[in-house]
C-alpha cells in the first residue's frame, strides 16, 4: 500500500457515516479521497477526471447503475466500484468495475480500489 | 276517674286492642267517652273492660262490673237460653243487633240491643268478646256506630298493610337484585345490605350487616378505594366509579358503584347508600374482545415487520458497515505507528455513536414486535413520528422516496397506547411511500406533520407525491381486505381504524390540494400535563 498511486478516490454514499467511515479507512490506507453525498454533485465533481469512486448503489434520485451509465456515456471518468447491503448484488453491467457487499472487508475493497486505478491509470 | 272500674281497666289494658302497635291511647278515650256501653268479655265471658256508660248501665252502685261473669246481668230465667246463644256466637264472626234483657246489680231490667265482636290475640284464636249494648230504640244508631268504628279500624290497618306491603316490595326487589346493595352508617357500619352484596363480601347478611364495613370488604380495599368515597358520601356527594376489586374470597370483580348519601327526616346525612353493578361478565368480554384487538394488531405489526424486513436490514447494515470500517481503518493506523491519539479517540466515539444507532434501530423494531401491554398512557406524537420516520428511513432509501418531519412544538399529548398508535402512523407512512414509490412521480415525497387544530384535539397528518385516491378508493380503504397491493392482505388500515375508533379518534384519507393523498389520524388530547 505505500506504493499507492496518487490518484483519487471518491467516496459517495448519503449515510454521513458510511460515507465518513469508508473515506476514514481508504485515508488510513494512504489514498487521497473526496467525498460526496449526492449522485449529482459526484458526477458533476468527477467528469473528466480519472481515479476510482466507492459509491453506494443505492443512492436517492441518481442510483448507482445509472450513474455507471452516465459515467460511462461521456469520456474520461473514475472507474466505479458500488457497494450494496443487499443479498443479491447486481451482475457485472457496463461502467462498473467492482460490486463489494457491506459490510466492507477492509481487504478485498483496497485490492479493488487498487486495481480500479490501475485500470483507470491504464485507460 | 271516679269509679272503680276505669282503675281496674286501665291495668288490663290491651284486651280490646288488635295489636300492641295501633295506638292505644286514641282506642281508650274512644272506649271510654262512648255514649253506648262497650263491654269487653274474655274466654270465659267475664268482664274484662268496661266503659264509663257500661258500668252505668250494669252496675250503678260503686261494685262496679270488672272481673264478674256476664251472665251475673242476666236473669236467672234467660240464663239458659243466653249460654246458647253464646255459643253460637263464638263461632260466627259477628252477631248484631241481639236483643236482650239484662239485669244490673241494682233497679229494675233493662232490655237492650246489643251487638257481639271477637276479639282474637296476636295468634289469631278467640280472646273474648266486645260488646256494645244499647238500648233498643237506639238499635239502628248502635249498628252504624258500630260499623263505622270497626270501618275505620279496617281502615287504618288496611292502610298499614298497604304501607307494608309496598315496604315488602322495595325490600323484596333490593333483596333479588342483582345490584350489590348497602347501607353504610356514619360510623362506616353496615346496617344493612342485600343478598347479592353479602354473597360477595361474606357468607350471608348476617355475616355482613353490623360489621364496619373495612373489615367486610377488607382493610386495603377500604383504604384504598372506598373509604373516601364514603367520606365524600357523608359529604353529601354522589359518586360513580368503575373499576376492578378483589373480592375478600379473592374473586375479581369489575364493579360499577354509585355512592349515594342517605338523609334522615331532618336532611342531615345518615349514611351512604352504596349500589354496585357487577359489571364482570360484561368487562371480560369487553377486555377480551380488546385482547382480540391487540392480537390482532399484534399479527399486522409482525407482517408490516415482515414487509420491512430487506429494508430494515439495510438500514442496520449501515452503521454496522460504518463500525467495521473504522475499525478497520483504525487498525491499519495503529499498525502503521503514526496514530494521533485524537484521531483514535474521535473515531473511537464514531464507532460508539454507531453501535448506538444500531441499537436503536433494533429497540424500533422490537416495539413493534413486542405484544403490547394494552396500557394508556401520554403519548407525544412528535416522538412517535420521529420513530416511525425514523424506522422506515431504510424502506424510504430503499424505495427512493423522501420521507419528510414537519412537527408542530405545541402539540398536546394523548392519551393512547403508545404501541399501536405508533402502528398506525407507520402503516400511514409506509402506504404513503408505496403510492409515490409506485406511481413514481417527479417529486418523491412523503411529509408526516403534527398539528393541534382547535377542539382539543392532537392530529398527525401524512400527505404525499402520489396519485391520491379515487372516490371510491377513499371510501373503502378503511374496509378489511380492500387493497391496492399485489402482495398486501388489505387488512393494514382496516386494523387502524379499528385502532383509532378504540381510542375514540377518526381516521380519513381525503385528496390534498397539491394532489396526492392526505391521510389524517386525529386522536383527542389528553392524559395531563404537556410532556415536553
Amino acid at each position: 500500500v505505500t506504493d499507492a498511486p496518487p490518484a483519487t478516490v471518491f467516496v459517495v454514499d448519503d449515510d454521513a457515516a458510511v460515507r465518513d467511515s469508508t473515506a476514514f479507512l481508504l485515508r488510513a490506507a494512504g489514498f487521497a479521497v473526496e467525498t460526496y453525498d449526492t449522485t449529482r454533485a459526484f458526477l458533476a465533481a468527477a467528469r473528466g477526471r480519472g481515479g476510482c469512486a466507492v459509491m453506494d448503489l443505492r443512492m436517492p434520485g441518481v442510483d448507482g447503475l445509472e450513474a455507471a451509465r452516465r459515467l460511462a456515456a461521456g469520456g474520461a471518468a473514475p472507474a466505479l466500484i458500488l457497494v450494496t447491503g443487499d443479498t443479491d448484488l447486481p451482475p457485472p453491467s457496463a461502467g462498473v468495475f467492482d460490486v463489494l457487499p457491506k459490510p466492507l472487508d477492509d481487504e478485498r475493497l483496497i485490492v479493488s480500489v487498487q486495481r480500479a486505478l490501475a485500470a483507470a491509470g491504464a485507460a | 276517674m271516679s269509679h272503680p272500674a276505669g282503675n281496674t281497666r286501665s291495668q288490663q289494658r290491651g284486651g280490646p286492642h288488635r295489636d300492641g302497635d295501633a295506638a292505644p291511647g286514641h282506642y281508650a278515650e274512644l272506649f271510654d267517652l262512648a255514649p253506648d256501653a262497650y263491654l269487653v268479655t274474655d274466654r270465659e265471658h267475664c268482664i274484662s273492660d268496661a266503659n264509663r256508660a257500661a258500668v252505668a248501665l250494669l252496675s250503678p252502685s260503686a261494685r262496679g262490673c270488672v272481673g264478674m261473669p256476664l251472665t251475673d246481668f242476666v236473669p236467672v230465667a234467660d240464663r239458659e237460653a243466653f249460654r246458647r246463644r253464646l255459643g253460637r256466637a263464638l263461632r260466627a264472626d259477628r252477631i248484631a243487633a241481639w236483643s236482650l234483657t239484662l239485669q244490673p246489680s241494682a233497679g229494675a231490667p233493662v232490655s237492650v240491643s246489643a251487638s257481639v265482636g271477637r276479639i282474637r290475640d296476636e295468634r289469631g284464636r278467640i280472646a273474648g268478646h266486645r260488646w256494645i249494648l244499647r238500648d233498643g230504640s237506639e238499635v239502628v244508631r248502635a249498628r252504624s256506630a258500630l260499623a263505622e268504628f270497626e270501618a275505620r279500624e279496617r281502615a287504618s290497618v288496611d292502610r298499614d298493610v298497604e304501607v307494608r306491603a309496598a315496604l315488602g316490595r322495595f325490600e323484596q326487589m333490593i333483596a333479588v337484585s342483582s345490584d350489590l346493595m348497602a347501607f353504610v352508617d356514619r360510623d362506616l357500619v353496615v346496617r344493612a345490605a342485600n343478598d347479592a352484596y353479602a354473597a360477595v363480601f361474606g357468607t350471608g347478611r348476617a355475616d355482613v350487616i353490623g360489621r364496619p364495613i373495612a373489615e367486610v370488604v377488607g382493610e386495603d380495599t377500604f383504604q384504598e378505594y372506598l373509604r373516601p368515597k364514603l367520606e365524600a358520601g357523608l359529604a353529601g356527594r354522589s359518586l360513580l366509579t368503575e373499576r376492578w376489586y378483589v373480592s375478600p374470597s379473592g374473586e375479581r370483580l369489575y364493579l360499577d358503584v354509585r355512592y349515594a348519601p342517605h338523609r334522615g327526616a331532618d336532611g342531615s346525612v345518615t349514611g351512604v347508600i352504596i349500589d354496585a353493578r357487577d359489571r364482570t361478565e360484561l368487562r371480560r368480554l369487553e377486555e377480551e374482545s380488546e385482547r382480540r384487538r391487540a392480537d390482532l394488531a399484534h399479527v399486522a405489526r409482525l407482517s408490516t415487520l415482515g414487509e420491512l424486513a430487506s429494508g430494515l436490514a439495510h438500514e442496520l447494515n449501515q452503521p454496522l458497515s460504518a463500525i467495521a470500517s473504522y475499525c478497520a481503518g483504525a487498525r491499519r493506523m495503529v499498525l502503521r505507528g503514526q496514530v494521533p491519539p485524537e484521531l483514535l479517540v474521535s473515531t473511537l466515539d464514531s464507532c460508539a455513536a454507531q453501535a448506538q444507532r444500531a441499537g436503536d434501530i433494533i429497540r424500533r423494531m422490537r416495539t413493534l414486535v413486542r405484544r403490547d401491554p394494552g396500557t394508556r398512557a401520554p403519548v407525544d406524537l412528535n416522538a412517535v413520528v420521529g420513530d416511525v420516520v425514523a424506522l422506515l428511513d431504510g424502506e424510504g432509501r430503499r424505495k427512493d422516496v423522501h420521507v419528510a418531519i414537519g412537527a408542530t412544538a405545541e402539540l398536546p399529548p394523548v392519551r393512547a397506547d403508545r404501541v399501536q398508535i405508533e402502528q398506525v402512523v407507520l402503516n400511514l407512512v409506509l402506504n404513503a411511500i408505496e403510492a409515490v414509490s409506485e406511481a413514481a412521480p417527479r417529486r418523491r415525497e412523503v411529509v408526516v406533520r403534527t398539528i393541534a387544530p382547535a377542539g382539543g384535539v392532537a392530529e398527525v397528518q401524512v400527505v404525499d407525491t402520489g396519485p391520491g385516491f379515487t372516490e371510491e378508493a377513499a371510501r373503502a380503504l378503511f374496509t378489511p381486505f380492500y387493497t391496492t397491493k399485489a402482495e398486501g392482505m388489505g387488512i393494514g388500515l382496516s386494523i387502524c381504524r379499528s385502532i383509532v375508533d378504540a381510542h375514540g379518534g377518526t381516521l380519513s384519507a381525503e385528496n390534498a390540494p397539491g394532489g396526492g393523498a392526505l391521510l389524517r389520524l386525529s386522536l383527542p388530547a389528553g392524559g395531563g400535563e404537556a410532556i415536553r
